[in-house]
């Protein structure tokens, strides 16, 4: 029996692909799946609509651009890509251009968030199912350590901005941190036994 | 000045004498991969990184549950469709390679080539400003680094004792040359501290070299006893 390859070596395959042979069919199939959550992302952080689609637009110019610095060995497609994201956004802040309207506040108001995508392709099924991992370790985090991941990650905020927010010591803060990402880890290794890698 | 230091595709790969020993804290790697570290933060694990295969792994795995929490995210209307990307690809592919010509750094002899990074922040004849006996600093005041409380360079002479402090924030130093020993160890050249507010700690400087480190503190420091408070200013915190 041929065994199925995940979606998620689906992607890594397709970005290969892009820095391999400037494969357009497979740069849009990844600009349709990545560009409306890497807007999502940018959205989370506070841009407007108008400033997250450029990003997004911009960095999947980069991922067509650097797509041959890819190696599929070292990260998942999502996570090169994330990378990528992460570091516009990064220079964006810092060079000052465009003003961040009030990002949303919590991963509360935002949990339910998590669950609703279930516009998965046919092809998403066998990564949707081992993405579940970090999906349910998420879930299973204490409430005020999720919040601090989703500070962290969705709204790219400091050890001190986010004691400032919740009114926690920093110490609180980073001991947090350490515990969810010591269980997400653990998720994540779990995902890459149980996930695709028979090939 | 264009801060692209943190894809994973890229980390280079120096190695030291002996690993680094001392790590930043797995809260602080998290920080770094998600995009929260302020500016100073961010170079200082820059240069760690690069001569810390074992902070490599971790940020890679961190990263990768940002990865992961990208695919979970809901999908957001996107206006540009494919074929206006493609349109765009078009021009991108039609227009000249134009290197990005990066201006050419100088690397003062005293900083290791694994911490290249700080040395676009030097300005060319930068001197050690003297702020005690034995203690000389550099202070990086750009804006980009606004959010930080302070990032500077601090040399300490052989067998010079540092006051004794706490932090209201925190402090991360990194070690770029020389070595120090306080309470939590011994720290040699690659080495973090990466310290909780309510440690203090006393750092005094090995007797054979100047000890230089880069240091980024995000709350004013406490120093304790009347010498210390009289330094505070000196330190401009």
């Amino acid at each position: 029996m041929e065994k199925v390859q995940s979606a998620s070596q689906n992607w890594n395959q397709a970005l290969t692909e892009v820095g391999l042979n400037r494969d357009r069919e497979q740069f849009a199939a990844l600009y349709q799946h990545f560009a409306p959550r890497v807007k999502t992302y940018l959205l989370r952080f506070g841009l407007s609509d108008a400033q997250a689609e450029e990003l997004a637009q911009e960095a999947l110019l980069q991922v067509w651009r650097k797509a041959e610095q890819y190696h599929a060995s070292k990260a998942a497609a999502s996570t090169w890509i994330f990378c990528i994201a992460r570091n516009l956004f990064i220079d964006q802040q810092r060079s000052g251009r465009g003003k961040l309207e009030n990002s949303t506040d919590s991963y509360h108001e935002h949990e339910g968030l998590l669950n609703h995508n279930e516009q998965a392709t046919e092809d998403d099924n066998s990564w949707q199912s081992s993405q579940k991992h970090i999906e349910d370790a998420l879930k299973e985090l204490p409430l005020m350590q999720a919040q601090l991941v989703y500070k962290s990650y969705y709204q790219g905020k400091s050890h001190s901005e986010i004691a400032a927010d919740l009114e926690i010591p920093i110490g609180s803060v980073k001991s947090g941190l350490r515990l969810a990402f010591k269980k997400l880890r653990l998720s994540l290794a779990a995902e890459s036994f149980a996930g695709g890698e028979m090939l | 000045m264009s801060f692209d230091p943190i894809t994973i595709t890229r980390a280079p790969d120096y190695r030291l004498d002996s690993a680094p020993k001392h790590h930043p804290d797995d809260a602080t790697l998290v920080s770094y991969a998600s995009g929260g570290l302020s500016a100073g933060a961010q170079l200082l694990l820059q240069c760690h990184l690069a001569c810390c295969e074992h902070c490599r792994e971790r940020v890679a795995e961190a990263e990768a549950i940002g990865g992961g929490l990208l695919e979970h995210l809901p999908l957001a209307q996107m206006k540009t469709s494919v074929d206006d990307i493609f349109a765009k690809l078009d021009l991108l592919d039609a227009a000249p390679t134009f290197s990005t010509e990066q201006r050419p750094v100088t690397r003062p002899d005293w900083l290791p080539e694994w911490a290249e990074p700080v040395a676009q922040w030097l300005e060319t004849d930068q001197n050690w400003q003297r702020l005690a006996p034995g203690i000389s600093q550099i202070k990086f005041d750009q804006p980009e680094f606004s959010k930080d409380k302070a990032v500077r360079l601090l040399k300490i002479s052989p067998g010079t004792c540092m006051p004794s402090h706490g932090h209201n924030g925190s402090e991360l130093t990194l070690i770029l040359s020389g070595s120090y020993c306080d309470e939590t160890g011994r720290l040699c050249a690659g080495d973090v501290a990466d310290l909780d507010p309510d440690i203090k700690h006393q750092p005094i400087a090995d007797r054979d070299q100047d000890c230089i480190c880069l240091i980024v503190t995000d709350a004013p420091l406490k120093f304790e006893g009347w010498i210390p408070k009289l330094m505070q200013p000196f330190f401009g915190l």
